[in-house]
Protein backbone atom coordinates (compact mmCIF):
# COMPACT_ATOMS: atom_id res chain seq x y z
CA UNK A 1 0.00 0.00 0.00
CA UNK A 2 1.05 3.56 -0.81
CA UNK A 3 1.42 5.15 2.76
CA UNK A 4 1.79 8.73 0.76
CA UNK A 5 -1.30 8.36 -0.91
CA UNK A 6 -3.03 7.10 2.38
CA UNK A 7 -1.46 10.00 3.93
CA UNK A 8 -3.51 12.73 2.14
CA UNK A 9 -6.48 11.55 4.39
CA UNK A 10 -4.41 12.56 7.36
CA UNK A 11 -7.19 10.83 9.50
CA UNK A 12 -6.37 7.06 8.43
CA UNK A 13 -4.06 4.76 9.68
CA UNK A 14 -1.67 2.86 7.18
CA UNK A 15 -2.14 -0.70 7.02
CA UNK A 16 0.44 -3.50 7.58
CA UNK A 17 0.65 -7.22 7.66
CA UNK A 18 1.11 -6.76 11.78
CA UNK A 19 -2.22 -4.26 11.90
CA UNK A 20 -3.92 -6.47 9.39
CA UNK A 21 -3.64 -9.82 11.68
CA UNK A 22 -4.36 -7.75 14.92
CA UNK A 23 -7.66 -6.48 13.59
CA UNK A 24 -8.66 -9.76 12.44
CA UNK A 25 -7.70 -11.18 15.90
CA UNK A 26 -9.67 -8.70 17.66
CA UNK A 27 -12.85 -9.10 15.03
CA UNK A 28 -13.10 -12.97 15.82
CA UNK A 29 -12.86 -12.30 19.63
CA UNK A 30 -15.40 -9.23 19.37
CA UNK A 31 -17.89 -11.40 16.98
CA UNK A 32 -17.53 -14.43 19.16
CA UNK A 33 -18.07 -12.22 22.64
CA UNK A 34 -20.99 -10.45 21.25
CA UNK A 35 -22.47 -13.45 19.63
CA UNK A 36 -22.53 -14.79 23.27
CA UNK A 37 -23.18 -11.74 25.15
CA UNK A 38 -25.71 -9.67 22.63
CA UNK A 39 -23.39 -6.53 23.02
CA UNK A 40 -21.39 -5.31 19.71
CA UNK A 41 -18.08 -6.32 20.96
CA UNK A 42 -16.97 -2.61 19.97
CA UNK A 43 -16.06 -2.77 23.86
CA UNK A 44 -13.00 -4.39 22.64
CA UNK A 45 -12.83 -3.25 19.56
CA UNK A 46 -13.07 0.47 20.05
CA UNK A 47 -10.15 0.11 22.44
CA UNK A 48 -8.27 -2.42 20.13
CA UNK A 49 -8.42 -0.06 17.02
CA UNK A 50 -7.64 2.90 19.24
CA UNK A 51 -4.44 0.86 20.52
CA UNK A 52 -3.14 0.72 17.03
CA UNK A 53 -3.32 4.85 16.74
CA UNK A 54 -6.61 4.94 14.82
CA UNK A 55 -8.50 7.61 16.49
CA UNK A 56 -11.40 7.43 18.53
CA UNK A 57 -14.15 9.28 15.72
CA UNK A 58 -12.74 6.93 13.34
CA UNK A 59 -12.37 3.71 15.79
CA UNK A 60 -15.83 4.41 16.95
CA UNK A 61 -17.01 4.99 13.16
CA UNK A 62 -15.81 2.26 11.67
CA UNK A 63 -17.40 -0.29 14.07
CA UNK A 64 -20.53 0.88 13.84
CA UNK A 65 -20.00 -0.08 10.15
CA UNK A 66 -19.52 -3.34 11.26
CA UNK A 67 -21.70 -4.12 13.81
CA UNK A 68 -25.29 -3.93 11.75
CA UNK A 69 -24.16 -6.75 9.32
CA UNK A 70 -22.57 -8.70 12.34
CA UNK A 71 -25.74 -8.00 14.65
CA UNK A 72 -28.38 -8.79 11.61
CA UNK A 73 -26.57 -12.67 11.20
CA UNK A 74 -26.08 -13.23 14.90
CA UNK A 75 -29.78 -11.95 14.93
CA UNK A 76 -31.25 -14.41 12.23
CA UNK A 77 -29.61 -17.20 14.02
CA UNK A 78 -30.89 -16.55 17.84
CA UNK A 79 -33.94 -16.26 16.10
CA UNK A 80 -33.68 -19.71 14.60
CA UNK A 81 -32.67 -20.89 18.14
CA UNK A 82 -36.34 -19.03 19.73
CA UNK A 83 -34.19 -16.91 21.82
CA UNK A 84 -35.25 -13.14 19.78
CA UNK A 85 -38.45 -11.05 21.23
CA UNK A 86 -38.60 -9.15 17.94
CA UNK A 87 -41.21 -6.87 18.87
CA UNK A 88 -39.46 -6.06 21.95
CA UNK A 89 -36.43 -5.51 19.87
CA UNK A 90 -37.80 -2.80 16.98
CA UNK A 91 -39.17 -0.87 19.59
CA UNK A 92 -36.09 -0.14 21.75
CA UNK A 93 -34.21 -0.05 18.40
CA UNK A 94 -36.92 2.94 17.52
CA UNK A 95 -35.93 4.46 20.72
CA UNK A 96 -32.25 3.95 20.04
CA UNK A 97 -32.11 5.41 16.99
CA UNK A 98 -33.13 9.01 18.13
CA UNK A 99 -30.54 8.12 21.21
CA UNK A 100 -27.91 7.78 18.07
CA UNK A 101 -28.52 10.86 16.85
CA UNK A 102 -28.17 13.04 20.11
CA UNK A 103 -24.88 10.82 20.54
CA UNK A 104 -23.21 12.03 17.59
CA UNK A 105 -24.06 15.39 17.30
CA UNK A 106 -22.44 15.58 21.05
CA UNK A 107 -19.04 13.73 19.37
CA UNK A 108 -18.92 15.78 16.34
CA UNK A 109 -18.85 19.03 18.91
CA UNK A 110 -16.61 17.54 20.94
CA UNK A 111 -14.32 16.97 18.12
CA UNK A 112 -14.30 20.03 16.95
CA UNK A 113 -13.33 22.04 19.97
CA UNK A 114 -10.88 19.44 21.41
CA UNK A 115 -9.65 17.40 18.26
CA UNK A 116 -8.94 13.70 18.14
CA UNK A 117 -7.19 13.69 21.85
CA UNK A 118 -10.31 15.62 23.37
CA UNK A 119 -12.47 12.96 21.34
CA UNK A 120 -10.08 9.99 22.72
CA UNK A 121 -10.38 11.71 26.51
CA UNK A 122 -14.10 11.37 26.07
CA UNK A 123 -14.64 7.65 24.51
CA UNK A 124 -12.36 6.34 27.27
CA UNK A 125 -13.94 7.96 30.16
CA UNK A 126 -17.37 7.17 29.34
CA UNK A 127 -16.12 3.39 28.97
CA UNK A 128 -14.35 3.58 32.42
CA UNK A 129 -17.35 5.22 33.88
CA UNK A 130 -19.68 2.64 32.22
CA UNK A 131 -17.63 -0.36 32.15
CA UNK A 132 -16.75 -0.20 35.94
CA UNK A 133 -21.20 0.94 37.13
CA UNK A 134 -22.77 -2.13 34.71
CA UNK A 135 -19.58 -4.25 34.91
CA UNK A 136 -19.65 -4.45 38.72
CA UNK A 137 -23.96 -4.89 39.23
CA UNK A 138 -23.76 -7.90 36.24
CA UNK A 139 -20.37 -9.84 37.61
CA UNK A 140 -22.08 -9.53 41.19
CA UNK A 141 -25.03 -11.10 39.84
CA UNK A 142 -23.36 -14.06 38.30
CA UNK A 143 -21.68 -14.68 40.85
CA UNK A 144 -24.90 -14.46 43.47
CA UNK A 145 -26.59 -17.43 40.91
CA UNK A 146 -23.70 -19.61 40.58
CA UNK A 147 -23.71 -19.87 44.60
CA UNK A 148 -27.22 -20.19 44.89
CA UNK A 149 -28.34 -23.96 44.21
CA UNK A 150 -31.20 -23.16 41.92
CA UNK A 151 -29.20 -21.70 38.75
CA UNK A 152 -32.42 -20.60 37.15
CA UNK A 153 -32.49 -16.94 36.63
CA UNK A 154 -35.28 -14.65 38.19
CA UNK A 155 -37.09 -11.83 37.69
CA UNK A 156 -35.68 -8.93 39.72
CA UNK A 157 -37.98 -6.73 42.36
CA UNK A 158 -37.55 -4.05 39.88
CA UNK A 159 -38.47 -5.61 36.87
CA UNK A 160 -41.62 -6.92 38.84
CA UNK A 161 -42.64 -3.21 40.18
CA UNK A 162 -41.41 -1.83 36.07
CA UNK A 163 -44.24 -4.50 34.89
CA UNK A 164 -47.06 -3.10 37.17
CA UNK A 165 -46.30 0.63 36.00
CA UNK A 166 -49.54 1.03 34.20
CA UNK A 167 -49.41 3.87 31.45
CA UNK A 168 -50.69 3.93 27.90
CA UNK A 169 -49.67 2.56 25.72
CA UNK A 170 -49.05 -1.37 27.40
CA UNK A 171 -47.78 -3.32 24.97
CA UNK A 172 -47.49 -7.35 25.45
CA UNK A 173 -44.03 -8.91 25.11
CA UNK A 174 -43.97 -12.33 24.49
CA UNK A 175 -40.68 -13.21 25.80
CA UNK A 176 -41.46 -11.36 28.77
CA UNK A 177 -44.79 -12.50 29.07
CA UNK A 178 -46.07 -9.66 30.88
CA UNK A 179 -47.34 -5.89 29.29
CA UNK A 180 -45.25 -3.19 29.83
CA UNK A 181 -45.33 0.19 29.30
CA UNK A 182 -43.81 2.32 26.47
CA UNK A 183 -42.31 5.02 28.80
CA UNK A 184 -40.37 2.27 29.98
CA UNK A 185 -38.78 0.78 27.06
CA UNK A 186 -38.09 4.08 25.02
CA UNK A 187 -35.61 5.64 27.82
CA UNK A 188 -34.45 2.01 28.26
CA UNK A 189 -34.29 1.95 24.15
CA UNK A 190 -32.86 5.85 24.21
CA UNK A 191 -29.88 5.52 26.72
CA UNK A 192 -29.09 2.42 24.60
CA UNK A 193 -28.21 4.43 21.41
CA UNK A 194 -27.07 7.56 23.20
CA UNK A 195 -24.25 4.90 24.82
CA UNK A 196 -23.72 3.26 21.42
CA UNK A 197 -22.86 6.59 19.08
CA UNK A 198 -20.59 7.51 22.39
CA UNK A 199 -18.63 4.50 22.50
CA UNK A 200 -19.92 2.19 19.84
CA UNK A 201 -21.58 -0.50 22.45
CA UNK A 202 -25.36 0.05 23.37
CA UNK A 203 -25.26 -3.42 24.78
CA UNK A 204 -24.27 -1.88 28.52
CA UNK A 205 -27.27 -0.18 28.81
CA UNK A 206 -29.74 -2.32 26.49
CA UNK A 207 -28.64 -5.78 27.80
CA UNK A 208 -28.58 -5.27 31.49
CA UNK A 209 -31.98 -2.62 31.21
CA UNK A 210 -33.78 -5.76 29.36
CA UNK A 211 -32.60 -8.15 31.85
CA UNK A 212 -33.09 -5.96 35.18
CA UNK A 213 -35.54 -3.45 34.22
CA UNK A 214 -37.91 -5.23 31.89
CA UNK A 215 -37.43 -8.86 33.69
CA UNK A 216 -36.51 -11.00 30.32
CA UNK A 217 -33.90 -14.11 30.79
CA UNK A 218 -30.23 -13.12 30.02
CA UNK A 219 -30.59 -15.28 26.99
CA UNK A 220 -33.38 -13.57 25.50
CA UNK A 221 -31.99 -10.13 26.59
CA UNK A 222 -28.93 -10.64 25.16
CA UNK A 223 -30.51 -12.12 21.91
CA UNK A 224 -32.94 -8.99 21.45
CA UNK A 225 -30.15 -6.64 21.72
CA UNK A 226 -28.51 -8.12 18.25
CA UNK A 227 -32.06 -6.89 16.77
CA UNK A 228 -31.51 -3.33 18.60
CA UNK A 229 -27.66 -3.17 16.96
CA UNK A 230 -28.82 -3.71 13.65
CA UNK A 231 -30.99 -1.18 13.13
CA UNK A 232 -29.42 1.59 15.50
CA UNK A 233 -26.22 0.35 13.80
CA UNK A 234 -27.35 1.05 10.10
CA UNK A 235 -28.55 4.29 10.77
CA UNK A 236 -25.75 4.82 12.91
CA UNK A 237 -23.61 4.40 10.01
CA UNK A 238 -25.36 6.13 7.63
CA UNK A 239 -25.10 9.14 9.72
CA UNK A 240 -20.93 8.68 10.21
CA UNK A 241 -20.32 7.87 6.61
CA UNK A 242 -22.03 11.44 5.70
CA UNK A 243 -19.10 13.30 7.86
CA UNK A 244 -17.14 10.59 5.72
CA UNK A 245 -15.54 9.07 8.97
CA UNK A 246 -15.70 5.62 8.21
CA UNK A 247 -12.29 3.67 7.59
CA UNK A 248 -13.46 0.80 5.29
CA UNK A 249 -10.73 -1.21 5.23
CA UNK A 250 -10.79 -1.97 8.66
CA UNK A 251 -14.70 -2.50 9.11
CA UNK A 252 -14.12 -5.37 6.38
CA UNK A 253 -11.09 -6.70 8.24
CA UNK A 254 -13.01 -6.69 11.47
CA UNK A 255 -16.00 -8.37 9.55
CA UNK A 256 -13.80 -10.77 8.24
CA UNK A 257 -13.24 -11.96 11.97
CA UNK A 258 -16.15 -11.27 13.66
CA UNK A 259 -18.74 -13.30 11.36
CA UNK A 260 -16.99 -16.33 11.98
CA UNK A 261 -17.21 -15.40 15.60
CA UNK A 262 -20.64 -13.97 16.19
CA UNK A 263 -21.93 -17.75 15.02
CA UNK A 264 -19.27 -19.43 17.15
CA UNK A 265 -20.61 -17.73 20.01
CA UNK A 266 -24.47 -17.73 19.39
CA UNK A 267 -24.11 -21.53 19.26
CA UNK A 268 -22.22 -21.23 22.36
CA UNK A 269 -25.14 -19.74 24.60
CA UNK A 270 -27.17 -22.76 23.93
CA UNK A 271 -24.78 -25.25 25.84
CA UNK A 272 -24.44 -22.87 29.00
CA UNK A 273 -25.98 -21.92 32.13
CA UNK A 274 -27.33 -18.33 32.03
CA UNK A 275 -25.62 -17.07 34.77
CA UNK A 276 -21.89 -18.15 32.59
CA UNK A 277 -23.12 -15.29 30.13
CA UNK A 278 -23.72 -13.18 32.90
CA UNK A 279 -19.91 -13.90 34.30
CA UNK A 280 -18.20 -13.57 30.73
CA UNK A 281 -19.75 -10.43 29.95
CA UNK A 282 -18.88 -8.68 33.94
CA UNK A 283 -15.32 -10.41 33.81
CA UNK A 284 -14.95 -8.84 30.42
CA UNK A 285 -16.43 -5.07 31.33
CA UNK A 286 -14.22 -4.71 34.23
CA UNK A 287 -11.18 -5.72 32.62
CA UNK A 288 -11.44 -3.84 29.66
CA UNK A 289 -12.69 -0.58 32.10
CA UNK A 290 -8.94 -1.25 33.60
CA UNK A 291 -7.16 -1.19 30.41
CA UNK A 292 -8.72 1.70 29.61
CA UNK A 293 -8.17 3.43 32.84
CA UNK A 294 -4.35 3.14 31.77
CA UNK A 295 -5.22 5.02 28.68
CA UNK A 296 -6.22 8.42 29.62
CA UNK A 297 -2.96 9.70 31.11
CA UNK A 298 -1.71 9.76 27.69
CA UNK A 299 -4.77 12.00 26.25
CA UNK A 300 -4.71 14.18 29.13
CA UNK A 301 -0.62 14.67 28.21
CA UNK A 302 -1.96 15.24 24.49
CA UNK A 303 -4.44 18.14 25.82
CA UNK A 304 -1.61 19.61 28.06
CA UNK A 305 -3.73 19.17 31.05
CA UNK A 306 -1.57 17.08 32.60
CA UNK A 307 1.86 16.81 31.14
CA UNK A 308 3.69 13.63 32.15
CA UNK A 309 7.01 12.00 30.94
CA UNK A 310 7.24 9.88 27.01
CA UNK A 311 9.03 6.59 28.99
CA UNK A 312 5.78 6.77 31.62
CA UNK A 313 2.97 7.00 28.64
CA UNK A 314 4.95 4.51 27.07
CA UNK A 315 5.04 2.01 29.60
CA UNK A 316 1.52 2.65 30.85
CA UNK A 317 0.59 2.25 26.97
CA UNK A 318 1.87 -1.36 26.75
CA UNK A 319 0.28 -2.22 29.89
CA UNK A 320 -3.49 -0.91 28.56
CA UNK A 321 -2.65 -3.06 25.49
CA UNK A 322 -1.27 -6.26 27.30
CA UNK A 323 -4.13 -6.40 29.76
CA UNK A 324 -6.19 -5.80 26.86
CA UNK A 325 -4.93 -8.89 24.86
CA UNK A 326 -5.13 -10.88 27.44
CA UNK A 327 -8.80 -10.01 28.36
CA UNK A 328 -10.01 -10.49 25.48
CA UNK A 329 -7.44 -13.96 25.01
CA UNK A 330 -9.34 -15.36 28.58
CA UNK A 331 -12.63 -14.22 27.33
CA UNK A 332 -12.75 -16.21 23.70
CA UNK A 333 -10.76 -19.30 25.34
CA UNK A 334 -13.66 -19.25 28.83
CA UNK A 335 -16.63 -19.01 25.48
CA UNK A 336 -14.48 -21.99 23.86
CA UNK A 337 -14.37 -24.11 26.58
CA UNK A 338 -17.77 -24.26 28.02
CA UNK A 339 -18.82 -24.66 24.39
CA UNK A 340 -16.62 -28.14 24.35
CA UNK A 341 -17.77 -28.81 27.95
CA UNK A 342 -21.36 -27.89 27.23
CA UNK A 343 -21.03 -30.65 24.00
CA UNK A 344 -19.40 -33.23 26.11
CA UNK A 345 -22.14 -33.22 28.76
CA UNK A 346 -24.88 -33.52 26.06
CA UNK A 347 -23.24 -36.56 24.70
CA UNK A 348 -22.50 -38.20 28.12
CA UNK A 349 -26.21 -37.37 28.92
CA UNK A 350 -27.08 -38.96 25.72
CA UNK A 351 -24.89 -42.07 26.07
CA UNK A 352 -26.50 -42.48 29.74
CA UNK A 353 -30.30 -42.03 28.35
CA UNK A 354 -29.11 -44.65 25.80
CA UNK A 355 -28.05 -47.41 28.05
CA UNK A 356 -31.16 -46.95 30.18
CA UNK A 357 -33.29 -47.11 27.42
CA UNK A 358 -31.49 -50.52 26.07
CA UNK A 359 -31.80 -51.93 29.47
CA UNK B 1 -21.73 -40.45 2.09
CA UNK B 2 -19.07 -39.07 -0.18
CA UNK B 3 -21.91 -37.00 -2.30
CA UNK B 4 -23.17 -35.85 0.73
CA UNK B 5 -19.79 -34.25 1.84
CA UNK B 6 -19.05 -32.92 -1.73
CA UNK B 7 -22.39 -31.02 -1.49
CA UNK B 8 -21.29 -29.58 1.59
CA UNK B 9 -17.49 -28.29 0.22
CA UNK B 10 -18.50 -27.38 -3.12
CA UNK B 11 -20.62 -23.86 -1.79
CA UNK B 12 -18.05 -24.04 0.94
CA UNK B 13 -14.98 -23.80 -1.60
CA UNK B 14 -17.23 -21.22 -3.69
CA UNK B 15 -18.43 -19.12 -1.07
CA UNK B 16 -14.69 -19.23 0.39
CA UNK B 17 -13.33 -18.05 -2.72
CA UNK B 18 -15.84 -15.07 -3.52
CA UNK B 19 -15.05 -14.10 -0.02
CA UNK B 20 -10.95 -14.34 -0.75
CA UNK B 21 -11.33 -12.49 -4.16
CA UNK B 22 -13.32 -9.87 -3.14
CA UNK B 23 -10.82 -9.08 0.22
CA UNK B 24 -7.89 -9.08 -2.49
CA UNK B 25 -9.69 -6.57 -4.12
CA UNK B 26 -10.22 -4.47 -1.03
CA UNK B 27 -6.44 -4.53 -0.27
CA UNK B 28 -5.12 -3.35 -3.99
CA UNK B 29 -7.69 -0.68 -4.71
CA UNK B 30 -7.67 0.37 -0.56
CA UNK B 31 -6.58 3.67 -1.50
CA UNK B 32 -9.48 4.24 -4.15
CA UNK B 33 -11.54 2.85 -2.21
CA UNK B 34 -11.12 4.77 1.25
CA UNK B 35 -11.34 8.19 -0.82
CA UNK B 36 -14.19 7.43 -2.48
CA UNK B 37 -15.62 5.86 0.67
CA UNK B 38 -15.13 8.97 2.91
CA UNK B 39 -16.49 12.00 0.38
CA UNK B 40 -19.62 11.82 2.12
CA UNK B 41 -22.92 12.81 0.94
CA UNK B 42 -24.07 10.36 -2.43
CA UNK B 43 -20.96 8.63 -1.58
CA UNK B 44 -22.06 7.14 2.46
CA UNK B 45 -23.81 4.43 0.16
CA UNK B 46 -20.19 3.24 -0.72
CA UNK B 47 -19.44 2.07 2.81
CA UNK B 48 -22.90 0.94 3.74
CA UNK B 49 -22.88 -1.30 0.49
CA UNK B 50 -19.40 -2.58 0.79
CA UNK B 51 -20.44 -3.72 4.98
CA UNK B 52 -24.08 -5.50 3.46
CA UNK B 53 -21.72 -7.38 -0.03
CA UNK B 54 -18.95 -8.76 2.13
CA UNK B 55 -21.34 -9.91 5.44
CA UNK B 56 -23.63 -11.43 2.72
CA UNK B 57 -20.49 -13.46 1.17
CA UNK B 58 -17.95 -13.80 4.23
CA UNK B 59 -20.90 -14.43 5.92
CA UNK B 60 -22.54 -17.33 3.82
CA UNK B 61 -18.49 -19.12 3.66
CA UNK B 62 -19.00 -18.99 7.79
CA UNK B 63 -22.30 -20.57 7.99
CA UNK B 64 -21.09 -23.68 5.45
CA UNK B 65 -16.95 -23.46 6.99
CA UNK B 66 -18.68 -23.69 10.93
CA UNK B 67 -20.79 -27.38 10.79
CA UNK B 68 -17.96 -28.04 8.52
CA UNK B 69 -15.28 -27.91 11.49
CA UNK B 70 -18.20 -29.03 14.12
CA UNK B 71 -19.32 -25.70 15.32
CA UNK B 72 -23.34 -26.19 15.60
CA UNK B 73 -26.10 -25.54 18.29
CA UNK B 74 -26.88 -28.70 19.47
CA UNK B 75 -30.06 -27.55 21.57
CA UNK B 76 -32.93 -25.35 19.68
CA UNK B 77 -34.22 -24.46 22.68
CA UNK B 78 -37.02 -21.88 23.61
CA UNK B 79 -35.46 -19.79 26.60
CA UNK B 80 -38.83 -18.28 27.53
Amino acid sequence: MEGNSIGILSNFITLDPANILFLLFVGFVGGLVSGFIGSGGAFVLTPGMMSIGVPGTIAVASNMCHKFPKSMVGAYKRWKYGQVDIKLGLIMAISAILGVQVGIQIQEVILKTWGNAGSNLYVSTMFIIVLTIVGAYVFKDALNMAKSKNAKEETTALAKRIQSINIPPMIYFGKVGAKISFWVTFPIGFCTGLLAATIAVGGFIGVPGMIYVLGVTSTVGTATELVIAFVMGLVGSVKWAMSGMIDIRLTLIILAGSLIGVQIGAAATTFVKPYLIKFVMGFIMLLVAGSRILAVPQYLNELNIVPMEKQVLTALDQTSFIIMSLTLLAGALIIVFSMIRGKREIKRANAIAEVRVND
Amino acid sequence: MKKENNKKIIPLVMWGALSLSSYLMIYLFQTDLLFYATRGGFFSAVPILFAFYFSFVHGAFASYLLPFIGVEAITKKEAH
